[in-house]
């Protein structure tokens, strides 16, 4: 099977974006179309999944160092599995969400075409392909961060841009100095270089970190959460934060050897930053009473997790890292589309106007409670087991920062405790109060379309608290002979 | 036969999960199935107890995460404690709850407390371990904000917090044994710890082990992290705060024995500044908790600081590491489960009839409810430590551990502070018998109520069963031969 075929899925939803807008705005036709373009997608990545995995293909080559070329190997699959099967949710969601809206039609398009463009990030064979679509996803999914077009969204799509664009000129010249010293930019494991690379390797850490929500790079996630809840949910929780995460994973162990790194002054500053964010991102969120930004916050440290993991260079931290990717999408997802129906029906934007609504709403906040108790980390939800074997990965490593990283990670387990499943319990246990009253009568359960999409993903995040042998053999596989 | 310790879980889940969302609304069948399940688990804790070793492993959450149960002889003794404690209080709920409202949540998370409690007796590694000490927080919160009161919620989040807190910090020390573990972290006695590996971090590990210690020990109450049990105690409706003083503290307990004696090996911290820090905090524990105990004017909340210094004998026994102070320590597990449940059940007594709460109050009470109030004095004498009771025994074998324990110091100050605990004890419980049957005021009438069987049945039955426990001190000194 030729890399060629691997332009089909990138394509296709770009190319079908464009098409949708040129239906009804209205139309149930519309719907379907992008339904079936990104179902279609999706098959195709699900397809490339479970059949053998190409060879790299050069797409188009600029001289000597640069191309684009398309692979696919074991953690392109991973990520481009986990889009693909979020994806067509998160439409369905957005579909139910953006009902009364003005331009949904626009913002649908946009909407797919992202899908695409995050595919192109999983399925780049060199940094310089990956770069290039890196750039491509901050501007296709800056209309829908702005869409609402207030002040406090345009605000956050500024906020949005600059930090995005001096994250990755950052990076580029982080990328100048390492195919100086590798002479190429392809993702061979183990990556080409001659040495350490410590500067380099700094910054792209953090050039890409921006968008990974690193401290202190991180204030344009919670600014962001001004956008509709479909972009908040996919976007700023899965889809591009992922990709900075993901981007992180690649240059780590792809361009860099990891043996050079291991034990170097940039790795503890690396893993530094993220245990400090990890702690930072849980106390903002314990304190933010505004709730999709509480639920931001608590996104910026739980990406953290996941930079910490991939910072720990170890094979242990890869396959912990890539665990809590696909676990935390799960979860994260599920709580800001419930996020996002309660909003949209009750007209709560605060945690405290929450108090007393779960009489009204309580099949929307049993799945609540179920993503929350995931999040947090109890045993036999999701989340417990990246927590696990991100701490066993920690404790490998058998030096200070390590000892500290799992430090933070229990500090900010209790704050999750604290900031998530507090919701739950002001909504079905406290009586109503002054300001939450008169919310609380307009309350009411969300359609079917929102009760599904956040059911798969409670329901889910039990699932795979229970078995999740399957998930981490197939990581364990996929990262097999890479470390 | 191993089938019998899933049913024993089971069996209460899925009544728990039939009284939330069945549409029973005769008071008399959901408490009749209560109890019956809890009689039911009973029977079959004890059953257990007649088997050989049972150990099934459930299912795999993932690569080195199993759930497995086994009953050992630590996981029946306490089982069959638990369970014979949980269907006694729920012969008292029965009358009790006729003053609460939503009798069916209280039942179901009731059941699904012991549903959690069973797990956590029946666990048969550290995962398991943690999971169902985890679920026994989450599931036993329901009950300290069953009123729905400000107060409640602000004390079942409390607990809660403090509870998620300790436990998170006791993962801690979890990954840490499974780490330096020889390949599971299946409880084997004298630990599981790989000693070649774990040699040269033996210092780290000590540090780890000691946060871990004191982390699960939120749950039994330990200084500086006891003030979960005096904000929870007093707003829980009665039979909760029972099951939380007498039961849900023990599962600290619990968590404590399996980590010291079957994870690490005891030998691990013996004699170590681990051993002394702790068995100093502990002693630090038993005597503000007693002192505490003493000026407090609400009635259970004298009761709960006396569960902080009573559970942390409980804990001393287990820390000196030495076989008579860890008999010392099981048998006071039993006598104090039984005392303590049955202070509750007597606070909650007074509570149904004359819905006294604060100590000053109970002047005369003896003569309104004398049944309630014997059985009070009696259980009050128990704690103290008078003969025969069990606790008696316990404390007598908790002194002689502690002096065998060749600790410096504190060989003889653990007996110290033991007795000036036992005497600070009378000082908190006897006058209030005194004064409930010596009224000096004459000119009060006070009318002797009408105590319903359903209130003393269950009183008088853990009277005598708690004076009873120290009969069966040979058996429990044989339980823990072994172990040390």
């Amino acid at each position: 099977m030729s890399a060629w075929l691997l332009l089909i899925p990138i394509l296709l939803p770009i190319i079908g974006g464009f098409i949708a807008r040129f239906f009804e705005k209205k139309s149930t036709a519309r719907k379907i179309f992008s339904l079936f373009v990104v179902c279609l997608t999706s098959s195709f990545v699900i397809w490339f999944t479970f059949t053998v995995s190409p060879e790299v293909e050069t797409i188009i080559k600029f001289g000597k160092y640069f191309s684009f070329a398309l692979k696919l190997d074991g953690t392109g699959k991973i990520f481009s599995m986990m889009v693909a099967l979020l994806w067509p949710f998160a439409l369905l969601y957005s579909f139910a969400y953006m009902e009364d809206e003005r331009r949904q039609d626009v913002y649908n398009s946009y909407y797919i075409m992202t899908f695409g463009i995050v595919l192109g990030i999983a399925y780049s064979a060199n940094l310089m392909s990956m770069y290039v679509i890196y750039e491509a996803l901050t501007f296709i999914t800056l209309p829908l961060i702005t869409h609402t077009a207030t002040k406090e969204a345009r605000r956050a799509g500024r906020m949005y841009l600059y930090y995005s664009l001096t994250g990755s000129s950052v990076a580029l010249v982080g990328m100048g100095m390492l195919v100086i010293n590798a002479g190429t930019l392809d993702f061979v494991p183990h990556g080409s270089t001659t040495d350490a690379m410590q500067l380099a390797y700094a910054l792209l850490f953090f050039g890409f970190g921006v968008k990974a929500a690193i401290f202190p790079l991180c204030h344009w996630l919670p600014a962001a959460s001004a956008a509709p809840t479909p972009t908040t949910a996919l976007l700023h929780a899965v889809a591009v934060v992922k990709a900075g995460a993901f981007a992180i994973i690649r240059t780590t162990y792809y361009c860099f050897d990891i043996n050079k790194l291991q034990g170097s002054v940039v790795q503890g500053i690396a893993l530094g930053f993220a245990a400090f964010t990890i702690v930072y991102g849980a106390l903002k969120a314990a304190k933010e009473q505004h709730f999709k930004r509480r639920l931001a916050y608590s996104t910026i440290a739980n990406l953290s997790y996941i930079l910490f993991g991939v910072a720990l260079m170890t094979k242990a931290g890869l396959i912990a890292a890539l665990i809590h990717l696909v676990y935390h999408s799960i979860t994260k997802i599920g709580l800001f589309f419930a996020c996002g129906a309660i909003i949209k029906n009750s007209g709560a934007h605060y945690v405290y106007e929450l108090d007393g609504m779960g009489k009204k709403m309580p099949i929307t906040f049993t799945f609540f409670t179920l993503s929350a108790l995931s999040l947090t980390g109890i045993p036999l939800f999701a989340c417990f087991v990246s927590k696990w074997y991100l701490c066993t990965a920690a404790i490998e490593l058998n030096s200070f920062v390590g000892y500290m990283g799992m430090a933070a990670l229990i500090i900010s387990s209790l704050f999750t405790a604290i900031y998530a499943l507090s919701i739950p319990i002001r909504a079905f246990v406290y009586k109503p109060n002054v300001i939450s009253q008169p919310i609380v009568e307009k309350a009411k359960e969300p359609g079917i379309l929102y009760l599904v999409t956040i059911g798969v993903f409670a329901i889910l995040a039990v699932v795979f608290g229970v078995m999740s042998t399957p998930l981490v053999d197939a990581i364990t596989s996929a990262v097999g002979g890479l470390v | 036969m191993a089938s019998l310790m899933i049913i024993s879980i089971l069996l209460p889940l899925i009544g728990a999960l039939v009284l939330y969302f069945g549409k029973l609304k005769n008071r008399n069948v959901l408490n009749i199935i209560a109890f019956a399940i809890s009689a039911v688990v009973f029977v079959l804790s004890t059953t257990i107890c007649f088997t050989n070793s049972l150990r099934i492993e459930l299912f795999q959450i993932a690569k080195d995460i199993t759930v497995l149960l086994k009953a050992d002889i630590i996981s029946k003794f306490f089982a069959v404690i638990i369970s014979c404690v949980f269907t006694i209080i729920s012969v008292f709920s029965y009358k009790y709850l006729t003053i609460e409202e939503n009798e069916k949540k209280f039942h179901s998370f009731y059941l699904l407390t012991l549903t959690m409690l069973m797990a956590l007796c029946y666990a048969g590694n550290l995962t398991t371990m943690y999971l169902t000490f985890e679920l026994v927080t989450l599931c036993s919160m329901p009950l300290v904000m069953h009123s729905r009161t400000q107060e409640s919620i602000k004390a079942a989040l409390k607990y809660l917090y403090y509870s998620l807190g300790g436990a998170f910090v006791g993962l801690i020390g979890i990954f840490f044994m499974v780490y330096f573990s020889t390949g599971s972290d299946e409880f084997v006695l004298g630990g599981f710890l790989d000693t070649v590996k774990v040699q040269d971090y033996s210092s780290l590990m000590q540090v780890v082990i000691f946060i871990t210690l004191i982390g699960f020990g939120v749950k039994t109450g330990v200084f500086p992290f006891q003030g979960w049990l005096p904000t929870a105690h007093p707003v829980a409706p009665s039979p909760a705060s029972a099951v939380l003083s007498g039961i849900v503290t023990k599962a600290g307990v619990i968590a404590i024995i399996r980590i010291v004696y079957f994870s690490i090996g005891s030998a691990f911290i013996k004699d170590t500044w681990v051993q002394y820090a702790w068995i100093s905090i502990i002693l630090f524990t038993i005597f503000m908790g007693s002192s505490m105990a003493l000026i407090q004017k609400n009635f259970k909340k004298r009761l709960a600081y006396s569960t902080v210094s009573q559970v942390s004998y409980i804990v001393l026994g287990i820390a000196m590491l030495n076989e008579e102070a860890l008999s010392g320590s099981f048998l006071h597990i039993a006598s104090h489960a039984l005392i303590k449940v049955g202070l509750f059940l007597v606070a909650g007594a007074i509570i149904l009839y004359t819905e006294k709460h604060e100590v000053d109050e109970l002047e005369g009470i003896g003569k309104q409810l004398p049944v309630t109030m014997i059985c009070y004095t009696v259980l009050s004498l128990g704690l103290i430590g008078i003969p025969p009771a069990g606790a008696f025994v316990s404390k007598w074998y908790l002194a002689i551990g502690s002096i065998d324990s060749g600790l410096n110091v504190l060989d003889y100050l653990a007996p110290a502070v033991l007795l000036i605990s036992a005497i600070l004890t009378a000082a908190y419980l006897l006058p209030i018998a005194v004064r409930a049957f010596i009224v000096k005021d004459k000119s009060v009438v006070l009318e002797k109520k009408q105590e319903s069987l359903y209130i003393t049945i269950p009183l008088v039955v853990l009277t005598i069963l708690s004076t009873c426990v120290g009969l069966f001190a040979d058996q429990i000194v044989e339980i823990v031969k072994n172990l040390v």
